[in-house]
């Protein structure tokens, strides 16, 4: 007790800090808001997790360092060693006094936000959301334990521990972005990335306890280190001194081993195609270069002739972009056919394109995939980048105008139902919002990223329809005058944008509606004949679950056919949540029994989503997307 | 003697090196993973931009060895004892230091480009451009963490300082962070510029490195290197305190700042402005004849209000034609608070209603002025009722049931509920709204403000009115506190005279005498009564089937529908804009099931609704809100 009492009087200053960062938030709190209306859905909306267990997780290691090297930096640890206490004692009771101060930290959050959401519930609803903030402080008081084992046991390296956990959470990010979702297993930072069905949170405890048992034994790890902690010093040999580079260099190479074995052991499902017959052509790695006026072609050797055609036509369809945004052509622009992106016919990135000579689909009209990436260049260059670096709120425009380009003048005419019947078909089935579209993660995460095309060449139609063929270009332009506020973000920045273009934003949505309603009443007889699916979630009965596709509905309605649609046609995204990127979605074909199969493993917390992608008979530009169906993973058996 | 503390150097930091040089290889391992792997970023220089990053972090240990560690551990004493000028020491650890890491910048961006050579086209300019731009970015990093090495204990504090600046300049002042200079030299072009060198960039960097430089030779031979001696302490508990003290309170800082946005107020363009008005502005689009009617006569109108609730100011009021829209739908379009209020509205379609839109437009523009102080509950009834009140303003003593359709919401809203007796009964308002649904609400409340200007006289009605739509409520908590002191009940006394539990009394005998004179008329009106139950069909996916019932069979009901939609975490409500319609007819025997699958868990709302015409408005089986199994 004397010990504990002892600890917790030298993190005194952290207990203010503690308390003067939970003052700062209340009193921000009561300038800016009511308190008797900040319900506990203001708190969430307002609540950035990611940032606070980020938080958390800094603070426990500063305190680790404290509680442990102080002892060297203060040569307290004689005194220590003359109490009547073993040193396992007092490491568990730096340990527990840590514990304390930093669950002080979470319970005080809580003891703040909470009285408000009482104070402010209201008759229609008046949940005190147990089911939400229970699991929520059950789960914090065992990721502060995490934290703080993890901060203890790195302290006694110092500032090489912190950056070797820094190397770890940095190897985790990249083994987590290059498409591996298990790693949130090996994540600490994960619990921030908040899983709520309804109002429960769905806690991964699976991971929790798992990160909580890694977590103490490293801990017993820190105590053995406790317990030599300065003893060592007494005879500095080569081995003390090489200790900490080894330690480091260790653990980083276990880091990139590890992420190396974790990629190439990662067997993605296969994606066959049941009924594909032809043998790939495999583009060869010698490549040569081809000039023309205003390009430089870069082509596997094997792929000249594709690569040829294409390059005749690339001047001319170069003038007829730059005639359209009324600007002078860029210089000398690279086009590197290498690629073969399963996922992106082109891609343009300032000045350069990547094209995949080899594209299938709509997407094999070469040339129309070059004025469309030449859209995106002159759109980059006359808004001076500016458009690109608010990506997530100007994606649809971006991608709708190059779209626009695309098929007004490099595809025939009948070509533009293939775009225009996937808007006419979201538009058909859901409820679509300017507010949805004008954010490219939102769209993702109710709908599909892709929708970008189709409702964006909508959109930019619309512009074009009301105010003319310079509208665009001038519109862009007003991105990048001088004066223009550079930290505006989603509607804010079109409103300001069309303002200084000399436009209306509200004018442009409303061509935009109307535009899609006509599109929708002239599609109305292929949009009837189109089945409605729905996905239900089954088990194996071992570490798969499936999604079995059942035509819609059960009993009748509607006009839509009731027979299934063959299944080459249907496709089964999964993702683990709703702000997974698009990156990490997994995409699974149809077995005989109409299911798609996916492994357990790729959803280590308790939430998995799917979404049904059917692509009817006839060239459309993508599948038709369902909304994201969300539910809870299935208990293993 | 310079090769000697070069070999010095060397031998006490043999492993700081070997990191570097490892962190080097990272990223080269890197840069030839997303070659092999990737194939996505557009070009593979790009993976370069992950290599500066830990040439940052190289120059970070790199200073720190050979500057931090040297003077905190007080060794430079003896290297000063040497026969040396004190700043050959710094000069000769600087330039080693710049060596290791310019040979490893070197080395990435020649594997870079080597790995590059398939599919990059290069020219002498573009290799200027990119060899220029990573070795001038290069330099930059170590110049300021060797120069920061020599503010000792002082640098994490000078750290945190420098990112605060940053922060506040880029907030405060509006400017983009990747366009200062060191960071736009390995900015998102980095891989792709080949025409255009970034002049002022290079040339504001090498003077920022120059700068850190002289900075290091300063501090390392000022009062012969007795400052940089004393900086080189090491940090006492209670600067590593204050220091994480210092660094949580910038974070916070940086969190509680609110961007400030230069951003002109919104004007809508293209649209007719109401042209004598005294505060109202009012602008209604596209540009008409009709637009510019509707605009005058919304700004009238809204002139009135202002003058009648004694508002000095009104939020501009932009109205917009949606024709996609029903003639009874309006939509708020996004607008910050002081902008204005944006409707959308079919407002040129058949069956589209001036008052219907007034009732919109008066409600919004009282949440705008009252900071959405007007939405808690225990008042909501008055802005309910004053949606209503207003547009159909008449003489105060004319009868309620001159507005015949707004008498029968309130009959028969009241009916369902069981009636409104007591004070607590008003403080549920957004429960009755949940079974009966807004429009009728509205017109409950609309007959208590009528009833109010009767009882009381229209001056003290409005007083109250007054009270509680136009009190200047900002958004603070000190509004609460005032509150607390005069509920809206003692405000109600104050202006009316009245005790609000006994002009519920008279409200509710005026009521019932009304309702026997109009009981045939009620009876009519059809009750709906709907369930919703779920089918788990397999594991936790679900269906839902519905049954909805109609009960009274005098008047006939218009445009059934299923409303429903999945609810945010923490709602019970779905925006309007949001919900999802299952229109029914009489075939589908008001039974059948949801197209949806749900998932187990999910927060759904739903109601089934149909517009009643003799009330001109829409009735409801009551909104649902429920979890699927």
């Amino acid at each position: 007790m004397f010990l504990l009492s002892k600890e917790l009087r030298s993190l005194r200053p952290f207990l203010w800090l503690v308390l003067v960062i939970l003052g700062i938030d209340l009193i921000g709190t009561l300038l800016t808001r009511f308190p008797d209306q900040f319900s506990i859905s203001d708190a969430f909306d307002e609540f950035d997790a990611s940032f606070a267990y980020a938080i958390h997780l800094v603070f426990a290691l500063a305190m680790g360092q404290t509680l442990i090297q102080r002892e060297r930096s203060e040569e307290t640890l004689e005194f220590v060693d003359s109490l009547p206490v073993s040193r396992s004692q007092v490491f568990w009771t730096k340990w527990l006094a840590g514990y304390i101060i930093l669950a002080l930290f979470i319970l005080a959050s809580f003891a703040t936000d909470l009285p408000l959401h009482f104070w402010s519930r209201s008759s229609d609803d008046p949940s005190i959301y147990v089911e939400f903030w229970g699991p929520m402080l059950v789960m914090d008081l065992v990721v502060n334990a995490i934290y703080l084992s993890l901060g203890m046991a790195l302290a006694f390296w110092g500032r090489f521990g912190l950056l070797a956990g820094a190397f770890y959470l940095m190897g985790v990010w990249i083994a987590k972005s290059a498409g591996i979702p298990a790693m949130d297993r090996l994540d600490p930072t994960v619990f921030g990335q908040f899983q709520v069905t309804g109002s429960s949170l769905q806690v991964p405890w699976r991971i929790l306890f798992e990160q909580l048992s890694v977590s103490l034994l490293i801990a017993f790890i820190g105590q053995w280190a406790f317990l030599r902690f300065g003893k060592s010093l007494e005879k500095p040999g080569l081995l003390r001194r090489a200790a900490t580079p080894v330690f480091i260099l260790g653990c980083s190479v276990a880091v990139v081993v590890w992420l190396v074995a974790g990629i190439v052991s990662q067997q993605d499902e296969p994606l066959p195609d049941p009924d594909a017959s032809e043998t790939p052509i495999y583009a060869e790695w010698e490549t040569s270069r081809l000039k023309t006026d205003g390009f430089v072609f870069i082509y596997p050797n094997n792929l000249a002739r594709a690569a040829e055609e294409l390059a005749a036509e690339a001047d001319t369809i170069h003038e007829t972009v730059t005639r359209f945004f009324d600007t002078e052509p860029q210089r000398e622009l690279v086009v590197d056919l290498t690629s073969q992106s399963p996922r992106h016919a082109g891609t343009a990135y300032w000045g350069r394109i990547r094209m995949n000579l080899q594209a299938e689909g709509l997407e094999s009209r070469l040339p129309a995939v070059l004025g469309h990436e030449l859209s995106h260049i002159y759109i980059d260059q006359l808004s001076e980048n500016r458009i690109a670096e608010n990506f997530d709120a100007t994606r649809f425009f971006h991608e709708g105008l190059a779209s626009v380009l695309e098929y007004r003048y490099f595809r025939p005419a009948e070509e533009l139902s293939q775009i225009r019947r996937l808007a006419a078909a979201a538009a058909d089935r859901h409820q679509i919002r300017f507010e949805d579209l004008v954010s490219s993660s939102a769209l993702s995460e109710k709908y599909a990223g892709e929708w970008v095309y189709p409702l964006g060449e909508i959109f930019a139609s619309g512009i074009i329809e009301t105010w003319g063929d310079e509208a665009p270009a001038r519109l862009i332009r007003a991105f990048s005058r001088s004066g223009a506020p550079k930290g505006l973000q989603g509607i804010p920045l079109w409103q300001d944008s069309f303002q200084a273009a000399g436009y209306d934003l509200e004018i442009a949505i409303a061509a935009f509606y109307r535009l899609l309603e006509t599109t929708v009443a002239s599609e109305r007889a292929w949009l009837d004949r189109l089945p409605r699916l729905r996905g239900q979630l089954i088990s194996d009965g071992k570490d798969r679950v499936g999604v079995r596709i059942l035509s819609n509905p059960i009993g009748k309605t509607s006009k839509s056919p009731k027979t299934l649609p063959s299944r080459r046609e249907i496709l089964v995204r999964f993702r683990s949540g709703p702000h997974a990127p698009e990156t990490e979605y997994q995409t699974r074909r149809l077995d005989s029994k109409h299911t798609a199969w996916i492994s357990r493993k790729n959803f280590p917390g308790k939430i998995i989503q799917f979404q049904i992608a059917h692509s009817p008979k006839g060239n459309l530009m993508m599948p038709l997307f369902d909304e994201w169906v969300s539910t809870r993973l299935p208990d293993p058996p | 003697m310079t090769g000697a503390l070069i070999r010095k150097e060397l031998r006490q930091h043999w492993w700081a090196f070997l990191l570097i040089a490892f962190l080097s290889m990272c990223g080269i391992v890197w840069v030839l993973l997303l070659t092999i792997l990737q194939d996505q970023s557009g070009s593979h220089l790009f993976a370069l931009r992950l290599h500066a990053f830990l040439l940052a972090l190289s120059a970070l240990v790199l200073g720190n060895r050979l500057v931090v560690a040297e003077y905190s551990a007080s060794t430079q004493i003896f290297l000063e004892s040497l026969p040396l000028p004190r700043l050959r020491i710094v000069v000769v650890k600087y330039f080693l230091g710049l060596s290791i890491l310019l040979v490893c910048a070197a080395t990435a961006l020649g594997a870079a480009l080597l790995a590059g050579m398939r599919t990059e086209v290069y020219t002498p300019r573009f290799l200027g451009i990119l060899i220029s731009r990573y070795l001038c970015y290069t330099i930059f990093v170590y110049s300021f963490y060797f120069a920061m090495g020599f503010l000792g204990r002082f640098r994490f504090a000078a750290y945190a300082v420098i990112a605060a600046g940053i922060t506040l300049l880029v907030k405060l002042r509006d400017v983009a962070l990747h366009e200062l200079a060191p960071i736009h030299l390995i900015g998102t072009t980095f891989p792709f510029e080949r025409e255009i060198y970034p002049v002022q960039s290079l040339v504001i960097t090498s003077a920022l490195s120059l700068a850190f430089f002289i900075l290091a030779m300063i501090l390392a031979a000022s009062r012969e290197g007795s400052i940089s001696t004393l900086l080189g302490e090491r940090m006492s508990y209670r600067d590593k305190i204050a220091l994480t003290s210092l660094i949580f309170g910038i974070m916070v800082a940086m969190v509680v700042i609110d961007e400030v946005k230069v951003k002109e107020p919104y004007a809508m363009t293209g649209g007719s402005s109401a042209g004598e008005t005294r505060i109202a502005r009012v602008t209604v689009a596209p540009s008409s004849e009709n637009a510019r009617i509707l605009a005058e006569r919304l700004g009238k109108d809204l002139d009135e209000m202002a003058g009648f609730l004694d508002l000095p100011t009104l939020p501009p009021v932009f109205l917009i034609e949606r024709t996609d829209l029903d003639p009874d739908q309006m939509q708020y379009g996004y607008l910050e608070q002081s902008e204005g209020v944006i409707i959308r509205t079919a407002y040129n379609a058949e069956g589209w209603s001036y008052a219907r839109c007034l009732e919109y437009v008066s409600g919004e523009i009282i949440d705008v002025v009252s900071s959405g102080r007007i939405s808690k509950e225990d008042r909501f009834w008055v802005l309910d009722g004053f949606t209503l009140y207003w547009p159909h303003r008449d003489r105060p003593d004319a009868p309620l049931d001159k507005d015949h359709h707004l008498l029968l919401r309130a009959l028969y809203g009241t009916e369902i509920l069981g009636g409104i007796r007591t004070p607590v009964d008003l403080q549920k308002w957004f429960s009755h709204q949940m079974k009966v649904g807004h429009e009728i609400t509205a017109g409950i409340s609309w007959s208590m403000l009528r009833v109010l200007e009767k009882e009381a006289g229209p001056q003290e009605a409005r007083n109250f009115m007054r009270s509680v739509l136009a009190a200047r409520t900002p958004q603070n908590a000190l509004t609460t506190l005032r509150e607390l002191g005069d509920p809206i009940e003692s405000r109600f006394r104050r202006h009316t005279g009245l005790e609000l539990s006994s002009f519920l009394d008279s409200w509710n005998f005026e009521l019932e005498s009304l309702r026997e004179i109009h009981a045939s008329e009620l009876e009519n009106i059809p009750k709906l009564h709907a369930d919703l139950n779920f089918k788990g069909e397999a594991e936790t996916t679900f269906q839902a089937r519905y049954r909805v019932n109609v009960t009274g069979s005098g008047t006939s009901i218009e445009r059934p529908v299923l409303l429903y939609g999945e609810t945010a975490p923490f709602q019970v409500w779905v925006p309007e804009e949001l919900l999802k319609r299952s229109p029914l007819t009489q075939s589908d025997s008001f039974e059948g099931w949801l197209p949806d699958t749900w998932g187990s868990g999910t927060g759904l709302a739903w109601t089934f609704a149909a517009d009643h015409p003799t009330m001109r408005c829409r009735i409801i089986s009551g909104w649902i809100h429920t979890h699927v199994p």
